[in-house]
């Protein structure tokens, strides 16, 4: 006969019971395999093979079937007039797969323009100024890195010829981005239904079964970072959350249901690159706050490995006095006599990172000292320089 | 052989396959995550500051390997398995006990199956605190939580098994009878 109540300890018992499961395969084994996975990591995939094949078999019967059903090679699709009602969204979904399907896949193509832009003019700057705005509309998405570890706000600047609110427009353009070719991980859309609540300024997410859109996070300043970046950027104050129409969802170790806005500061910029020469980069916020901004651009001459993040201030850049003139919103940074500036992509990547930070910290302007150069791309360095608006502009085909 | 490799592999691989087979519950994607964790700590090793303790520098790594895997498998193949409804034989392959399960209490083995309900923090928990036998304070240290937050993880964890056994349980008790009665 079986129990009907089980106690906590009669279930530590039991998982005390569970066996020490060895990896029996030789070290020297799993050390070439290493080796091997340094250049190619591929896991194993059981289910792509049945996959292939069913996917086939589909075609195969599509094929044959088409021949039955349509006797001439008209255009029609039986499919066609059931979309017709939501033009908005197919109109999306079918740039996309035009984009996706289209020979020269015009999206890739402009993201890989930007990156031989980042290494054919190593002057590149990154961030998206307030110049650069113009008449436009900036949505930025923070996208998580392929290891889920860190949150990357990435910026587009869109036209908004139907007038569209910002929530309108942010859901919108969910459907558009393509965070692959940007070297992240594929985050948007949310697998459920998005709203919002103009009256209360509230975003409600409702979703269905699969919550890996939020995952299950060790840290709750990781969903925090997504959550806040995400609602600064609709203009929204609060997100509330649903699954199947009931309110609420588990996510890892929180019970979540509303989570309220707060304000992404103090935050220091670092690097996440695509290889250890940093030959392409993004700016990424570090997740938690800091004091104040000398502890924010110290700790921004360190890597944070655990999180795959570099330094963004390299080893040939430091300051001896760093002034913070708050009535005027200005920061100066006095460069130590150590320091040797290069008119390279590391020093621009190091001055858009600390003009980031100082955003971050309600800076609106920062000077640079004792530079001892004039100009390193598009900053002059005798001058004040205006923070930019958001981090890691990139381009869209619309 | 690497030498970081050698004491890497000396000193934590054990434990750390351990944890990452009760994480995926399969023996092969185990070891294929074994191999990332190393590869991620190879690349890394010599950024590597010593401000945590190595080895819960090396558990942050395969828990965020884990988690990745877990990311990556329900987005590619859980879209392609509902779209087919092979659910069912997906059960099945994941339901397979490796054979040092295989020989021990049906409570044991329905424990094992029932732990897939966990989430991924509640599963953590579960096999640092009770199959590895760690302490709160060891196991805060190891994931990077606060004791506390380590406390109503595996509260909560508790009350999720307990549940499932419980249903269980019952289902059989029911069978039981029934077959008694025929």
């Amino acid at each position: 006969m079986k129990k009907n109540n089980w106690s906590d300890e009669q279930l530590k018992s039991l998982l005390g019971q569970f066996p020490s499961i060895k990896d029996e395969r030789d070290p020297k084994v799993i050390y070439q395999r290493i080796e091997a996975g340094k250049t190619k990591y591929r896991p194993r995939r059981p289910w792509l093979m049945p996959a292939v094949a069913t996917v086939f078999a589909l075609l195969l019967c599509i094929v044959i079937g088409e021949s039955f059903f349509r006797p001439n090679n008209s255009n029609y699709s039986l499919s066609d007039s059931s979309k017709m009602e939501k033009s908005e969204y197919i109109a999306i979904s079918e740039d996309r797969d035009n984009l996706e399907n289209s020979s020269s896949y015009q999206m890739k193509g402009q993201a890989d323009e930007i990156q031989k832009q980042q290494t054919s003019n190593p002057l590149i700057t990154e961030a998206v100024y307030q110049e650069d705005v113009g008449n436009k509309e900036l949505l930025t998405y923070p996208i998580p890195d392929k290891n889920v570890q860190v949150a990357v706000p990435v910026s587009i600047l869109v036209d908004n010829p139907e007038n569209l609110s910002k929530f309108d427009l942010y859901k919108k353009y969910m459907d558009v981005i393509n965070e692959d070719t940007w070297g992240l991980e594929n985050y948007y859309p949310f697998n459920g239904k998005v709203e919002y609540d103009t009256e209360n300024k509230t975003v409600i997410i409702d979703f269905s079964d699969d919550l890996t859109s939020l995952g299950s996070f060790g840290s709750d300043n990781f969903l925090n970072s997504i959550v806040y970046q995400q609602l600064e950027s609709i203009g929204a104050k609060k997100m509330e959350f649903k699954q199947n129409g009931q309110n609420g969802v588990v996510v890892g170790n929180r019970e979540l249901n509303v989570m309220d806005y707060h304000p992404l500061e103090n935050r220091g910029y670092f690097l996440l690159s695509d290889s250890k020469d940093n030959e392409t980069a993004l700016y990424v916020p570090w997740e938690a706050p800091y004091h104040d901004i000398e502890t924010a651009i110290s700790n921004m001459s360190k890597d944070i490995p655990e999180y795959g993040l570099s330094a963004s201030i390299p080893e040939n850049i430091s300051f001896d006095k760093i002034i913070k003139n708050t009535d005027e919103n200005e920061l100066v940074l006095h460069f130590s006599n150590d320091s040797s500036l290069a008119e390279d992509k590391h020093t621009v990547r190091a001055i858009e990172t600390i003009l980031l930070t100082a955003k971050d910290f309600e800076f609106k302007t920062v000077k640079f000292e004792n530079a001892k150069l004039e100009q390193i791309g598009k900053f002059t360095m005798d001058e004040d320089i205006n923070v930019p608006v958001a981090a890691n502009k990139r381009e869209i085909a619309e | 052989m690497d030498s970081v490799f050698d004491e890497l592999y000396k000193k934590y691989h054990h434990d750390v396959f351990q944890f990452l087979f009760y994480m995926v519950s399969h023996k092969e994607t185990a070891e294929d995550l074994m191999q990332e964790v190393y590869i991620r700590v190879l690349k890394s090793y010599d950024r590597f500051e010593g401000k945590s303790a190595e080895k819960t520098w090396l558990f942050s790594i395969a828990r965020n390997v884990a988690i990745d895997h877990f990311r990556k498998h329900k987005n590619w193949k859980d879209r392609i398995m509902e779209k087919f409804d092979w659910s069912k034989q997906q059960i099945k392959a994941d339901d397979s006990l490796p054979e040092e399960l295989a020989i021990l209490s049906e409570e044991v083995q329905h424990l094992y199956k029932v732990l897939k309900v966990c989430t991924l923090d509640q599963k953590m928990v579960i096999i640092l605190r009770y199959i590895q036998e760690r302490s709160i304070i060891e196991t805060a240290e190891t994931l990077g939580w606060t004791e506390s937050k380590v406390k109503t993880t595996q509260h909560r964890a508790l009350k999720a098994l307990k549940k499932h056994m419980e249903e269980w349980s019952r289902e059989e008790e029911y069978n039981e009878k029934k077959q008694l009665e025929r």
